[in-house]
């Protein structure tokens, strides 16, 4: 008869974190049915990332708006912690500032985690916009720090032009993986892969340092095109 | 040495129908008792062949005369690069122990762990370095594996008990994952029962299936332990496992 195996276990050990910093554009021009789409898709978003067993607790989103003004409009939360909200739109596109504000963010979090002795993923940028920056300079300095971020594999960043007015261009200079660009007004459906992409993240085990998350099987693009 | 050993297909992976994708092996050879466990990359088309290619060519080399230890891992990487013109979906890593009658020598590639019991404690030996990311380790594939080989020594009349895991156990066995730090109750109840006359691979299978991992990843976990009955033999076919 086999002896049962019953060790003791550490089973108090806290998740590893990836963190997911949304860029919405809240520009002018998204004003009416975008907005609202976007509305939508953010709490599709926040239910689906709250339901997954290991991504409610290892994904931490923070949202960054730009329109006129760049606003925190939700600080690093947990998944099971994120509540939806309604973004209202105003002003021009401040891009730069934004870009800013993320990674600003995305490095104060890593180094908390760091502090607290917490294993972390790399982090994602998402940045969703209808226009063009208006933030000259300033967005050409956001640039330089970002491309540079992204060399040092300090951030996956992508990059979703939304309707015909999207710059993809500039949009095109954010991330090394080429910007998709989102099809008609299908915000939901874009939200849902996010939370799938994050949730296949979440449950991620060993990747080789020669990889970058192409090498984690994302689920396929059916909301836009690249 | 006795040696009890079992790997089983984690959850997430039975969901997808996927094959485990860890890997086993021990052989006693003339150059003492080699321990071998791989972890195939869950990314990775092939990496179920390509950990259990790892294993097998590790455990068939170790001879007299050269360091076995080096030998397994090079011989390792040889079999798997060997197994295609583009290696990488066969990507793995690797962890080896061989117990020879004078020392024990310990090797990683990857973020396996490896536990030896040296005067009554346990302490983990041959860590390999880590990215920034929790999910970023070096394949047995990579291009500079071999310059990121750990390898640690112990004289053998210290070492008492050996233990081998993949990282599927790593959030339940460690202290603080982020250190890789050994939780040291686990690995003294696992040498524990690997000494007690009823202890058997089946005992190591069931606590596998049943332990609250948190990620449904593939697990394996080798234990050897002084003394010659009951040990559980490896797979005699690496590609046609029972």
């Amino acid at each position: 008869m086999t002896a049962p195996f019953t060790p003791r276990l550490k089973l108090d050990n806290r998740d590893p974190r990836v963190a997911c910093v949304l860029l919405l554009d809240v520009s002018l021009s998204m004003g009416g049915a975008p907005i609202d789409e976007l509305n939508r898709g953010y709490a599709r978003f926040c239910g689906e990332l709250g339901e997954d067993p290991l991504a409610r607790k290892r994904t931490e989103v923070a949202v960054v708006t730009f329109g006129g003004e760049v606003r925190v409009a939700q600080p690093f939360a947990e998944a099971r912690e994120l509540e939806p909200q309604r973004f209202s739109v105003s002003g021009t596109t401040p891009l730069g500032e934004a870009l800013d504000t993320a990674m600003d963010l995305v490095e104060g979090r890593k180094a908390e985690y760091r502090a607290a002795g917490l294993e972390y993923y790399r982090p994602w940028l998402f940045v969703l916009s209808d226009g063009s920056p208006t933030d000259g300079e300033r967005f050409e300095n956001a640039v330089r720090r970002l491309s540079e971020m992204e060399r040092a594999k300090g951030a996956t960043v992508f990059a979703v032009g939304i309707g015909e007015a999207a710059d993809m261009t500039q949009l095109a200079r954010l991330s090394e993986r080429g910007p998709a660009r989102l099809r008609g007004l299908q915000f939901g459906p874009m939200f849902a892969w996010l939370s799938a992409s994050m949730q296949q993240v979440s449950n991620s085990v060993a990747f080789g340092p020669e990889s970058d998350t192409t090498q984690i099987p994302l689920p396929p693009v059916g909301w836009g095109t690249a | 040495m006795r040696v009890l050993a079992a790997s089983v297909t984690g959850a997430a992976h039975r969901r997808l129908g996927q094959d485990c994708q860890d890997a086993w092996a021990s052989a006693r050879t003339p150059a003492g008792l080699v321990l071998a466990i791989a972890d195939g990359a869950g990314s990775r088309e092939h990496a179920a062949k390509g950990a259990r290619t790892a294993v097998a060519a590790a455990c068939a080399t170790a001879g007299p005369g050269n360091d076995p230890l080096l030998a397994a891992f090079a011989s390792a990487r040889q079999a798997v690069l060997g197994l295609a013109p583009d290696p990488a979906p066969f990507a793995c890593t690797l962890s080896v122990v061989v117990v020879g009658a004078a020392e024990v020598a310990a090797g990683q590639i990857g973020d396996g762990i490896v536990a030896v019991e040296q005067g009554g404690g346990a302490r983990s030996a041959a860590v390999t370095a880590r990215g920034e990311y929790a999910n970023e380790t070096v394949f047995l594939t990579s291009r500079d594996a071999m310059d990121a080989l750990a390898v640690e020594r112990f004289p053998a009349s210290e070492v008492t008990g050996v233990a081998l895991s993949t990282d599927g156990l790593r959030s339940v066995i460690l202290d603080d994952p982020a250190a890789g730090n050994l939780y040291e109750p686990f690995f003294t109840d696992l040498w524990s029962y690997a000494r007690r006359e009823s202890a058997a691979a089946d005992g190591l299978r069931a606590f596998l299936s049943d332990v609250p991992d948190g990620t449904g990843d593939d697990k394996t976990l080798v234990v050897a332990v002084p003394g010659t009955t009951g040990g559980s033999r490896p797979p005699d076919n690496p590609d046609d496992p029972r």
